[in-house]
């Protein structure tokens, strides 16, 4: 390269460069401006953001948005008792595992076509196939008359609850369509249902639109037009923007949280929790006492505070169903670090070294903590590597991806891993039965539990196999809790009917909700 | 030349093979069940161990590595991509329906860095030392070393966020179909001017720079004085003779950007909400969806070497020096 190339790239004198600042102040300006609100200009329509799993088809059963078009048997109201949907009435055997209902009178299929027995039969046929994509339900449903019918449970899965999210659809549309290709239906994007809103018109990539239904048993919903925008990654600029009312998210971006424009509804997800797995059968943690002290250490109201969640999210320290925590007989995990540096003391991890870690026999307190390379995740990891370094404890923090973290999970192959757990016994079984070897706890009392809620539907035989498996497991901490799961509902302070817990997300309960008109 | 491609055509159909089976085996080389993925991202529930084997033996994910290789690549010979775990859809439809996107996303973003990069490279190289020539240095370094994501951003908080001139996301209005002709048009391209100016603007920095330092070469060969010496005007130098030839190497360069082309460009498809090729690829990673990923992998390398092929035909029509016969006596 010769001389005068480098002298090309001297930089420009201050007055150009003044200029070329002054040039740009209006685009600055711009960035700070508080934009119009344009969600009033849509007048009556509601905007959605959806982000669609499978390619543009919002309206496949088991998806957010479709209660919209189609209807289960009961809702669950905020209490978590059910509520006449499509069903008016029912009742259930002694062990809960054979429902009767009775269908409601009148209702119709968007195509004019009455709502029967048969359509309901044959849903659940449809997803009790043993190849079901959608639901595993393993029902058997019998046909008594023209309104009423028996829906039995029979297999490992337990069904109940599934009348509350299950939605019917019609018979006579989808009974002669190739089973194999359901993903495939063209139904999905032009569907038939007999929910409150009915499908209107679809743009490729980009939306559906849905009116209300005026034969709707409820009555016409007060919103006219509701709109599923396929906005995928872009859903919070599309809200900033002013072009969508409600998005979901994992937590509450910082970007609305001052925004005056919009609220946020918070809805917890009890069948999940975050939490920091022990290898137990590692070294480390093969002491009840040391996995103790490092669960006492830990802060979960300052790390909820950390990441921006909502303080009533449920900090729990084990296995709750959904009822019980609705009384509030969910106990949070303890915070006493005094307590947790005795029981390390005591456990023979007294000395420091010049790095402030605990040694004992001259080995450092010191492991890895495998995490999701997700912001939240490494986040949650951080925050608790800070508390353990307070503790003389030194945590390491891997973040993967989730394939490799489920799969170290689903192989034992970790130290500590900060990953979420499913609260149901679905999870207790990886912690204490049959793959209990997977994080190297068994204890054969939790296996019996285990076994106990997991054959039976009657709801209190589970909740006091749940009582004891939560004492077993705050006793000996095979996993230490974090926080519970959610979903923030953003929604602009337009939508008005919303309220937490039961009808925080506006696509379940659209039928109830109103739009303000603009001032 | 006909021979020439049917050669290079026939040569490539060993390293297809070779990289269909290096890129099978180090998909599934990598850590992580996609059952695993499939379950918790599908029914984040409890699922039935029977129901789980049935998805296992309906993908064939039950049958030893080899096995499923061999039916892999017997499928791949007879153009059948497989069928999607995350979708469960036909991984051809999948990828047909992406392509037209990503193909105006990238065509347009390429025509963009084309028209800027060259002439701006060119008014560059021939205001050498002048103010413009500082000026279009000092943007080139600057949009060339600023992140393609970061600049997206930016781009949308001021133009959509705030000042509401451009839409913020996805390829088309929602009111689109009810727009006259020329309102969808102007619509669509509304949608493409942000993805393609920040995907087209940061590669026509580099195409400047380049561009700029290929002509200059080019301007200091002998052949160019003796065209000064004859009188030529200095238009006709810049544009007839130096030109033509700074160009080979530029042209060598956009055949090379085949590939590009059809992979798309994911973190700007995934501000933009566009639904392409680079969004779709990335996606089935973290699902370890190994039919989209080996479909997608495969297309890049037929695209790679359809690339260069095109690059070596290319540079053969603009350099007279180069000759196919030559090749074929050599």
């Amino acid at each position: 390269m010769n001389v005068q190339k480098i002298a090309s790239l001297s930089p420009i004198n201050r007055r150009r460069f003044a200029q070329m600042c002054a040039g740009s102040l209006p685009l600055a300006a711009a960035a700070c401006r508080r934009s119009k609100d344009r969600a009033y200009s849509r007048g009556n329509t509601l905007i959605a953001a959806v982000d669609p799993h499978n390619n543009d088809r919002p309206l496949t059963p088991d998806t957010e948005a479709e209660f919209l078009v189609y209807l289960p048997l009961v809702r669950m109201d905020e209490h978590g008792e059910r509520q006449p949907c499509l069903a008016t009435d029912w009742k259930h055997s002694a062990d809960y595992l054979e429902w009767t209902y009775r269908l409601r009178p009148g209702v119709r299929w968007h195509d004019g076509r009455p709502v029967t027995v048969d359509d309901v039969k044959f849903t659940h046929d449809l997803h009790s196939r043993p190849d079901s994509p959608v639901y595993q339900l393993r029902t058997e449903c019998t046909v008594h008359d023209e309104s009423t019918f028996t829906v039995r449970g029979i297999g490992w899965t337990r069904w109940a609850g599934a009348d509350s999210y299950m939605s019917m659809v019609p018979k006579h549309l989808l009974k002669d369509l190739d089973y194999q290709k359901w993903n495939e239906w063209d139904f999905w994007l032009r569907p038939v249902g007999n929910g409150p809103y009915r499908y209107l018109r679809y743009q490729p990539g980009t939306m559906v639109e849905l009116e209300a239904n005026p034969d709707y048993y409820k009555g016409k919903p007060k919103i006219e037009r509701v709109v599923l925008k396929f906005t995928g990654q872009a859903g919070l600029t599309e809200l900033l923007s002013g072009n969508v009312d409600a998005i979901r998210e994992n937590k509450q971006p910082r970007a609305v949280a001052n925004d005056s424009r919009f609220q946020t509804y918070w809805e917890p997800n009890p069948g999940r929790t975050w939490a920091i797995i022990w290898q137990n059968a590692h070294p480390l943690f093969r002491d009840r006492d040391v996995r103790r002290a490092l669960s006492l250490a830990i802060n979960r109201r300052e790390l909820v505070q950390v990441l921006n969640l909502p303080s009533q999210l449920a900090l729990v320290d084990g296995f709750y169903t959904e009822p019980q925590l609705r009384r509030g007989e969910g106990s949070e995990p303890r915070y006493d670090p005094a307590e947790a540096r005795r029981l390390l003391d005591e456990a023979g991890w007294r000395q420091r070294n010049r790095d402030g870690i605990r040694e004992q026999d001259g080995r450092e307190f010191r492991f890895t903590a495998l995490t999701l390379a997700e912001s939240s995740v490494a986040q949650t990891a951080l925050y608790v590597q800070d508390q353990f370094r307070d503790l003389g404890v030194r945590m390491d923090v891997q973040p993967l991806d989730g394939g490799v973290m489920s799969n170290r999970r689903n192989t034992g192959k970790f130290e500590a891993m900060v990953y979420y757990f499913p609260s149901t016994d679905n999870g207790l079984d990886v912690c204490c039965g049959e793959r209990a070897h997977l994080i190297g706890y068994r204890n054969p009392q939790l296996t019996r539990l285990i076994e106990v809620a997991r054959t039976t539907a009657d709801p209190e035989v589970i909740e006091d196999a749940y009582r004891e498996m939560t004492d077993l497991l705050r006793r000996d901490q095979p996993i230490a809790f974090l926080f519970g799961f959610g979903t923030a509902h953003i929604v602009h302070r337009r939508v008005k009917g919303l309220s937490v817990p039961s009808r925080a997300d506006p696509l379940r309960c659209t039928d109830d909700l109103g739009l303000e008109e603009e001032r | 030349m006909g021979w020439y491609v049917v050669k290079r055509l026939l040569q490539a159909i060993p390293l297809l093979i070779g990289i269909a089976s290096i890129t099978f085996f180090i998909v599934h080389l990598a850590p992580g069940d996609p059952m695993d993925v499939y379950l918790e991202e599908r029914y984040r529930r409890e699922v039935d161990p029977q129901v789980i084997e049935l998805i296992r033996k309906k993908y064939g994910l039950d049958q030893p590595l080899p096995v499923q290789y061999v039916k892999w690549i017997g499928n791949l010979a007879r153009g059948d991509l497989g069928e999607s775990f995350r979708y469960r859809r036909p991984v051809a439809s999948l990828i047909a329906e992406r392509i037209p996107y990503t193909l105006q996303l990238t065509l347009l973003a390429l025509l963009l860095d084309a028209l800027v990069g060259i002439s701006l490279g060119i008014t560059s190289a021939v205001k050498q030392y002048s103010t413009t020539d500082k000026v279009v240095t000092l943007g080139s370094l600057v949009l060339y070393s600023i992140p393609g994501f970061w600049l997206a951003v930016m781009l949308v908080l001021v133009f959509s966020v705030n000042l509401g001139w451009l839409p913020t996301s996805q390829t088309r209005s929602l009111d689109y179909e009810l727009l006259s002709t020329s309102g969808k048009i102007a619509d669509r391209l509304g949608h493409l001017v942000l993805p393609v100016f920040v995907l087209g603007v940061a590669s026509a920095a580099g195409t400047a720079r380049y561009m700029r330092n290929q002509l200059l070469e080019v301007l200091s060969e002998e052949y160019v004085l003796a065209a000064r010496a004859r009188g030529l005007p200095e238009t006709s130098v810049i544009l007839k003779h130096a030109l033509r030839n700074a160009l080979i190497p530029i042209v060598t360069l956009y055949g090379l950007a085949l590939p590009f082309l059809l992979g798309g460009a994911v973190l700007i498809e995934k501000v933009f909400a566009w639904p392409g090729m680079g969004l779709l690829a990335v996606e089935a990673i973290g699902a370890r969806d190994y039919p989209i990923i080996l479909a997608t992998s495969m297309m890049a390398a037929v695209l790679v070497v359809l690339g260069n092929l095109l690059a070596d035909i290319a540079y053969a029509l603009v350099d007279p020096r180069v000759s196919f016969d030559a090749t074929r006596k050599a």
